[in-house]
């Protein structure tokens, strides 16, 4: 992603990496982690569990604190990533597969040796090795790559049982070459939902790096779930940031416009909840809405739907009665993560950052609170409050008039009415998904997603033909739409990634066809971080949202999410569209420029938007 | 030879070959060039709308917001009829128009200098400085110009008063409105080179190379 140096840096709360991220974004942490976690890269010879919350800054940690201790881990197992399905046998692919790039150079003998036909596979050579795991890791995604994972696949499954054995061997063998720790990274497993069938698949490989010299990145509550894996091993966990850090990370990402913004931030930092992923959404939507209120609290207000409907709409909810027993007592006994059963209500909670965690009280007590931008933070409303503005553009759109609010506030349980007409996210016109995605859509130095739920599929294709337009305003970027089908025998996570080996695209269109079944969403709900570098639209039928995002815990942090508004004709004007046409296409001189995609695409829409008004007549 | 006749010429030059596209279509190509131009230049989060047209005008909206909260509207007849208004955004409180109309009688500068007829000696004695003064009072310091006192106050901000080109004055607004000393310094040094090579050359400066962000 290309940075600015002096004004504004938004994105969609992704890990710092390059160094020019961490020359101008990266903010000293408030926390004493990042130190520990230098102290044990640099002088530890066992392993540690490092955990936090998703968004809370995991990665950039890890990225900074090997920087400090200047080191790097030799072998990188991304768990969340170089699977078709999360299964053991995917699982140990991935590790063996690792552990060969990593020893091809110095310890080739040891692995051939104790996996007998891999020369069959990987190749004779080094060289040979180092780009046969890429193909097998699936880091290019191809036929030829899908035939190696597979032949890999079919090596280690007769060894399944002795596989933990044979791995802890290579990896002493190797280790007693060096004549020292090898430093292992398993990434990714943060991803995993406790009690999962994927989760679950994870434990044996996991079992054996813990007894290496291995960093866990896990979700917090990995920490607290005391699985056999983790136990005996040092556990750091990184908590939300306070609200003073929030607004110096803002001031950063603002640059010289801080200034300008310098009221809204302490608002925006406290409605973060000290999550940085969150409260750069909340950012990045400020900057949207504040351009349409005149009234600044109304632009926050607006700023905390959005990231609601982002990241917390149809999600796997709490029972309430434990956000409010939370939101009272402000803290959580972390034992009761581990607990089953009740919707498994505390795991879910941490896991889905309904609640946030502060820091440590005593033994395994926190101190949390209550996600600010979830409704819950909502109950204590008065009608004087700005959040008021939001819930009548609520009541109104759910066929509940605002001067019906005036009178039932005086009712009891009002509140509860609104809470529920809150869980049906707010149907937005294509102007306001415009507007609120234009900074990534019409810019190639950003990659970023959206999640478009749509009633009508004609509806859909003409809002994407618009969309491909206005992408097209000044640069050009090339968009290519398929149709991926869910159900059974259907494999669309393999379709999705050969549609993504395709690196002429700049937006990958995805509409999702079919009945998806969970297995399925939950095959892409892991695999979040293979989207990131991706600028990505998916269209998903606004009766399957639901059950799409319930399954994308993870995912759903990376795209922002939009239901369309059925009546397209109502924010698109046919008189609009042909000025548009009439200025630009003087300068459509050919085609595959941007010029030309943006008249063609304008031409398709206005076509229908005169259709449909003589259909109309 | 007085500096001021020189410059006089270089004044003339640089809104010839920077601020006068010909056809409608070099029209049209400059605007979205400029359009495009500003995301970097101010360094904000997205691009302005492109232009649209009708009946021959061309209008667009820029939303400046992220420096001033405010945003222009620029609309273009023709090169010599054409509006410009500022909006404080947050109170959609519009602040002035720029109302250039050509029906009125301009002075004729140029039908002067023409006369005078001494483009070519005089400008093989142009120095950098003339450059750089001539550009300051087209663009980075108008001569004539307002500070917007309320509701926005910021003293760097000077709008230019008498300016009856629109690229022009386009152009100087995106200077005005850049919020980083540094970026405005090395534009008015980059636009003296540039111009400098136009003129020697007597060849105009294209879109692209116009709306380039310096280094």
């Amino acid at each position: 992603m290309k940075r600015n140096q002096y004004g504004l840096n938004l994105d969609e709360g992704i890990a710092l990496t390059s160094k020019e991220d961490f020359d101008l974004l990266y903010l000293e942490s408030d926390s004493e982690v990042e130190n520990r976690l230098v102290n044990w890269i640099k002088n530890s010879s066992s392993s540690v569990i490092f955990g936090g919350q998703i968004g809370c800054g995991k990665t950039t940690t890890i990225e900074r604190a090997l920087h400090i201790a200047e080191k790097r881990p030799d072998i990188i197992c991304h768990f969340d990533r170089n699977h078709i399905n999360p299964s053991p046998i995917d699982t140990w692919l991935i590790v063996f597969a690792e552990v060969a790039r990593f020893s091809a150079p110095q310890a080739f003998s040891i692995i051939i040796e104790h996996l007998p036909g891999i020369q069959k596979i990987l190749g004779v050579s080094t060289d040979e090795w180092k780009e046969t795991v890429k193909l097998t890791l699936l880091e290019k995604y191809s036929p030829k790559a899908l035939i190696k994972h597979q032949k890999f696949k079919e090596l280690l499954e007769p060894l399944l049982e002795y596989l933990p054995g044979i791995l802890k061997t290579i990896l002493q063998e190797i280790e007693s070459i060096l004549g020292r720790r090898i430093f292992i990274l398993a990434s990714g497993v943060d991803k995993f939902e406790l009690g999962t069938s994927a989760y679950i698949s994870l434990s044996e490989p996991l079992t054996v790096l813990a007894s290496f010299k291995t960093l866990f990145e896990v979700n917090a509550v990995h920490l607290f779930a005391n699985d056999r894996w983790t136990q005996g091993l040092k556990k750091e966990v990184l908590a939300a940031s306070s609200p003073h850090w929030i607004e110096a990370m803002f001031n950063k990402r603002l640059g010289v416009y801080a200034q300008v913004y310098k009221n809204q931030i302490p608002s925006l930092a406290t409605y973060s909840g000290g999550i940085p992923r969150q409260a750069l959404r909340l950012l990045d939507h400020f900057i949207i809405q504040q351009k349409h209120y005149p009234n600044q609290n109304d632009a926050i207000i607006h700023s905390v739907e959005a990231v609601n409907r982002d990241f917390f709409s149809f999600a796997k909810k709490p029972k309430n009665e434990f956000l409010k027993a939370v939101a009272k007592q402000n803290y959580l006994e972390t034992t009761l993560v581990s607990i089953t059963g009740d919707q498994e209500t505390a795991m879910r909670a941490v896991f889905g950052n309904w609640i946030i965690l502060k820091q440590p009280q005593q033994d395994s007590r926190w101190q949390v609170l209550v996600n600010p931008v979830i409704k819950s933070s909502f109950a204590d409303l008065s009608i004087d409050d700005p959040e008021m503005l939001l819930l009548k553009k609520y009541a109104d759109q759910q066929g509940m008039s605002a001067h019906g609010l005036d009178i039932d506030i005086q009712m009891k349980e009002w509140q509860e009415t609104l809470r529920g007409v809150v869980d049906h996210p707010l149907a937005l016109n294509i102007t306001e998904i415009l507007d609120t995605i234009s900074s990534s859509l019409l810019s190639k130095n950003r990659e970023d997603r959206i999640i478009v739920a749509y009633e009508n599929h004609q509806n859909a294709e003409i809002v994407r033909a618009y969309f491909e337009a206005k992408s097209n305003t000044y640069e050009y970027q090339v968009w290519k739409h398929i149709a991926v089908l869910g159900g059974k025998q259907q494999s669309p996570l393999n379709e999705i990634l050969n549609f993504f080996s395709d690196e002429t695209i700049d937006i990958y269109s995805v509409d999702f066809v079919g009945d998806f079944t969970n297995e399925q969403l939950s095959e892409l709900n892991l695999r979040r971080d293979t989207f990131i570098d991706k600028q990505l639209i998916w269209w998903i039928p606004k009766n399957k949202l639901a059950q799409y995002l319930v399954q994308w815990t993870q995912l759903r942090q990376l795209f922002q999410i939009f239901i369309l508004e059925d009546d397209i004709s109502k924010s698109l004007k046919i008189e609009e569209i042909d000025a548009d046409i009439e200025f630009m296409q003087d300068l459509a001189e050919s085609e595959n420029t941007a010029e030309f995609s943006y008249v063609s695409n304008l031409k398709k829409v206005l076509n229908y938007l005169k259709a449909d008004k003589q259909h109309a007549a | 030879m007085p500096r001021s006749i020189i410059q006089a010429y270089l004044y003339q030059d640089i809104i010839r070959l920077g601020f006068s596209p010909s056809s409608p279509r070099e029209r049209k190509s400059w605007l979205h060039q400029y359009g495009q131009s500003l995301k970097v230049f101010w360094e904000i989060n997205d691009y302005p709308p492109a232009p649209s047209e009708r009946n021959g005008a061309i209008s667009s909206t820029i939303n400046a917001s992220e420096s001033i909260n405010a945003e222009y509207e620029y609309n273009i007849e023709k090169i010599e009829k054409f509006t410009v208004r500022l909006i404080h955004s947050p109170n959609v409180q519009i602040m002035w128009m720029h109302d250039m109309d050509g029906a009125y009688f301009t002075f004729p500068c140029q039908t002067f200098l023409t006369q005078h007829n001494q483009r070519n000696p005089e400008i093989t004695q142009m120095t950098y400085d003339d450059i750089g003064r001539v550009i300051d009072s087209l663009l980075v310091h108008p001569t004539p110009h307002q500070h917007i006192e309320s509701p926005i106050d910021n003293h760097e901000i000077r709008i230019g008063g008498g300016i009856i080109n629109p690229f022009q004055y386009l152009f100087h607004l995106r200077i005005q409105l850049c919020p980083f000393p540094e970026r405005r310094n090395a534009e008015r040094n980059r636009l003296i080179t540039l111009f400098r090579t136009a003129i020697q050359n007597n060849q105009s400066v294209t879109a692209n190379e116009l709306m380039k962000i310096p280094s």
